[in-house]
């Protein structure tokens, strides 16, 4: 099996274990990265599943990756309170233009900015705490 | 120092907005994404709309003819296929493209067709620049809308479109040994032969003197005299990319107070020495007052511009990484301390999302 670093969608994730959770669960959904028969059409619908080996470095690749690829999607473990985590991810997006609330939203925060075709949505669990 | 950019009209942009310019620009993007012409752009902008500035990318880019009226003997000047610097390549009467910069004060340069349909006069272009001493300039056009050019004496073969204004353009084909012999006469002997030295020994801290010595080889034309050695050494016996770095260090110097503009940056250059070429391009411009736009296609820059950030992270406010995209209105930025990120990560900041 081979992840594809040059497919224009990224999806961010903190470590190994959440990589190969990912990547088993799309599985399970038709989206198998080691089957090449689903591989092949797919190809470019399939995202680079990047492990980043740590929060710091996922939120530092928020902006490059924003900035370069058409779809970026970021996962990081619930194992901060929510309102830090938000933090964290607010000023990840402060860093590229992008301006989001002081506290999410009930039922997900969407933000724009930057470019004009951009939008970011954000779902934390617990976030209406 | 340009702070900004914008232009509409030009070559192939319809409109492009560069809202953020540092020190040092590093632009990439796609084959015909428009990098060189961008360097063209900020090239008429800085020469005012000046004749010598607004051909010298025809020049170097051959959409120009030379006209010999003497049968094949006697060279008298080049026919300019002006043409090529309007959008879609053709010459009407609503033909115009504008050029804006701010470097504190707004900079502005505007070139179209006169005159208009139903006017009698015979055509031409008129040149508006708000910082020339003459703001409104016409130029006439043959009948086939060619503009007669003469070059002046050393621009055909000169690594530089125009020295005067402030500014310098390197391209693609580098600064040939004959060109190089004759910039390193202007700077010998002079403050600024100390100063290429200095920038020589961020590459090669040993490097005590440089003579060109034997002008008719092209190999041999320069000698090195290294500290604690009492034989000279050729310059091209110091490895590959040199004399590209020699060149670069020269016209650093030559820009000091302006701009040095430079196509393929990475020419000629093993991918081992980039990061000294970096450190040389980035100390340089910092230390001389010079701005800096560069075009590059290779991984191997990008990557060496992060690992001088990373051991140098003062340049963070020095460096901006452009990518321009066809038919894009801006230029994607990022910033210096993104590049690491970008190499570790393998994102491919050149081409198309």
């Amino acid at each position: 099996m081979s992840l594809n670093e040059k497919s224009p969608h990224r999806l961010l994730v903190e470590g190994r274990d959440d990589q190969w959770a990912i990547i088993n669960l799309l599985a399970r959904h038709g989206f198998d990265f080691g089957d090449e028969k689903t591989r092949r059409p797919a190809q470019e619908r399939l995202p680079f599943v990047m492990d980043c080996k740590s929060v710091e470095r996922l939120l530092a690749n928020v902006g490059p990756s924003a900035k370069t690829c058409r779809r970026v999607g970021l996962i990081l473990d619930a194992d901060h309170p929510p309102y830090d985590r938000w933090a964290q991810i607010r000023g990840a997006l402060d860093r590229i233009d992008v301006r989001s609330p002081e506290r999410p939203e009930a039922g997900g925060t969407i933000a724009s900015g930057c470019e004009d075709d951009w939008k970011i949505g954000i779902c934390l669990p617990g976030e209406q705490a | 120092m340009l702070r900004s950019l914008r232009i509409t009209g030009f070559r192939d942009f319809e409109r492009l907005s560069v809202e953020r310019l540092a020190r040092v620009n590093l632009f990439v993007g796609g084959n015909n994404s428009g990098k060189t012409s961008l360097l063209e752009a900020v090239e008429i902008l800085l020469g005012c709309g000046d004749i010598h500035a607004l051909v010298a990318g025809s020049l170097r880019r051959q959409e120009t003819m030379e006209v010999h009226p003497d049968g094949r003997r006697q060279y008298t000047h080049e026919e300019v296929a002006i043409c090529h610097l309007f959008r879609g390549h053709k010459l009407v009467p609503a033909s115009n493209f504008r050029l804006e910069g701010d470097d504190g004060e707004p900079r502005r340069v505007e070139v179209g067709v006169a005159p208009r349909d139903g006017e009698p006069r015979p055509p031409g272009l008129y040149v508006h620049s708000n910082r020339s001493a003459e703001p409104l300039s016409q130029l006439a056009l043959g009948p086939d809308g060619t503009l007669a050019y003469v070059p002046q004496s050393r621009s055909r073969d000169s690594p530089f479109a125009e020295q005067k204004d402030g500014y310098n353009f390197i391209t693609t084909a580098g600064v040939g040994v004959g060109p190089l012999v004759r910039l390193w006469d202007e700077v010998v002997l002079s403050p600024d032969e100390a100063l290429v030295l200095d920038a020589l020994r961020i590459i090669e801290p040993r490097i005590a003197r440089i003579a060109a010595v034997d002008r008719e080889v092209s190999s041999g034309a320069f000698m090195l005299l290294m500290q604690g050695s009492r034989s000279r050494t050729p310059l091209g016996s110091m490895g590959d990319g040199i004399r590209r770095l020699f060149a670069l260090a020269i016209c650093l110097v030559r820009s000091a107070g302006g701009t040095l503009l430079i196509d393929e940056i990475d020419t000629g250059l093993h991918h081992s020495v980039m990061v000294k070429m970096w450190k040389l391009v980035v100390e340089t411009a910092q230390r001389l007052d010079v701005q800096v736009f560069a075009t590059t296609h290779s991984l191997d820059c990008l990557d060496a511009l992060a690992e001088l950030y990373q051991t140098q992270p003062t340049i963070q406010d020095s460096v901006l990484l452009h990518r321009v995209e066809k038919g894009r209105d801006h230029t994607t930025i990022y910033t210096a301390d993104e590049l690491p990120v970008i190499a570790e990560s393998r994102l491919e900041v050149r081409g198309a999302r």
